[in-house]
């Protein structure tokens, strides 16, 4: 019997977590207390778990509608503004990584042609950065992890300045852009400080919903 | 799914309308038990406290948590108690004036 309950009770912390405290906390005490007057009314264990199963599609439902109604409660500019960060954010760091991969690709087709060796500093470093970003964009794909995710990745925009330092020597569209468009230096700064900012204005904007999920 | 009429009550609603006015007031399981279905038995979890959830939303019901010291007295969790509503009342009324218009035409042809 104290199986069942635990499992019922472990079902309706999954489906309430995430929504506002007063109301999750609610549901779990009423299913509680019933959970108690059915067992000592003598329910089998196979009847409680038969309501709670039974009511799972209820209880989805119910959990969308209080998200939905938690959601509205955010002013529309504060909704506007995260989603139009969540975008940025997005877009920021695919492109990082994608950068990344492209760079360490291109070094490896050199490295197997047999013109560079294979672990230069530069390269490496490159290396590292593409692997923090990745690891940014995993912390990223999880609510309860994005704004450390936004936070981690603030700093990776460094790959950019690796990344081009790497390509001059293999690109010969990197070296000729870096040679001969003079704003090119001031513009690869200029990226990296936008991105780092959108990040870290995501991470600060992130932390107080990653509190009111709790 | 399709949407709901503003105003109208499902079958389990007017169930719960109908037991609560029985007594001044009711919570979940003892609910569950009072309206349970021979065949399906209990109302499961999800869609009783839903509905609860919903018709205290609409202001049919309205919820207190009883006094610690009573369900501490009984050695049992707090109930969540209900009761319902003027608004319950006239809700419930308004669904049942379709129902008795039935009754009557069918009583009338017969």
């Amino acid at each position: 019997m104290s199986r069942v309950i635990r499992w019922v009770e472990a079902w309706a912390r999954y489906y309430t977590r995430e929504l506002s405290p007063t109301v999750a906390v609610d549901r779990r005490a009423e299913l509680a207390s019933d959970l108690f007057e059915h067992a000592a009314a003598e329910g089998t264990p196979a009847a409680i778990l038969s309501r709670a199963i039974r009511g799972i599609p209820a209880d989805l439902a119910w959990r969308h509608e209080e998200r939905r109604a938690v959601r509205r409660l955010v002013p529309m500019e504060r909704r506007v503004v995260g989603g139009l960060i969540g975008w940025m954010v997005g877009i920021a760091a695919s492109s990082l990584l994608a950068f990344g991969i492209f760079s360490i690709a291109i070094t490896i087709q050199f490295v197997v042609r047999g013109e560079i060796r294979p672990f230069s500093a530069t390269a490496v470093t490159v290396l590292c950065l593409t692997i923090a970003v990745g690891c940014g964009v995993v912390l990223l794909l999880r609510r309860r992890t994005r704004a450390l995710g936004a936070l981690w990745l603030a700093p990776t925009s460094l790959l950019i300045h690796f990344g081009l330092s790497d390509l001059y020597s293999k690109s010969q569209t990197v070296a000729r852009l870096s040679s001969e468009f003079l704003g090119w230096g001031i513009m690869s700064v200029l990226t990296m400080v936008a991105i780092s900012l959108v990040f870290l204005a995501a991470a600060v904007l992130w932390v107080p919903a990653r509190k009111d999920a709790r | 799914m399709p949407r709901r009429k503003a105003g109208a009550i499902l079958p389990l609603e007017v169930s719960i309308l109908e037991h609560g006015l029985q007594s001044e007031t009711f919570y979940g399981f003892g609910l569950a038990r009072a309206i349970a279905d021979s065949d399906s038995g209990l109302t499961a979890h999800g869609t009783l406290y839903k509905a609860l959830s919903r018709m205290t939303a609409a202001g049919l019901l309205a919820a207190e948590w009883e006094a610690p010291e009573l369900a501490e007295a009984e050695g049992r969790p707090r109930r969540r108690l209900y009761r319902v509503t003027g608004e319950g009342q006239r809700t419930l009324a308004t669904s049942q004036v379709p129902q008795r218009i039935a009754v009557s035409t069918s009583v009338s042809l017969a």
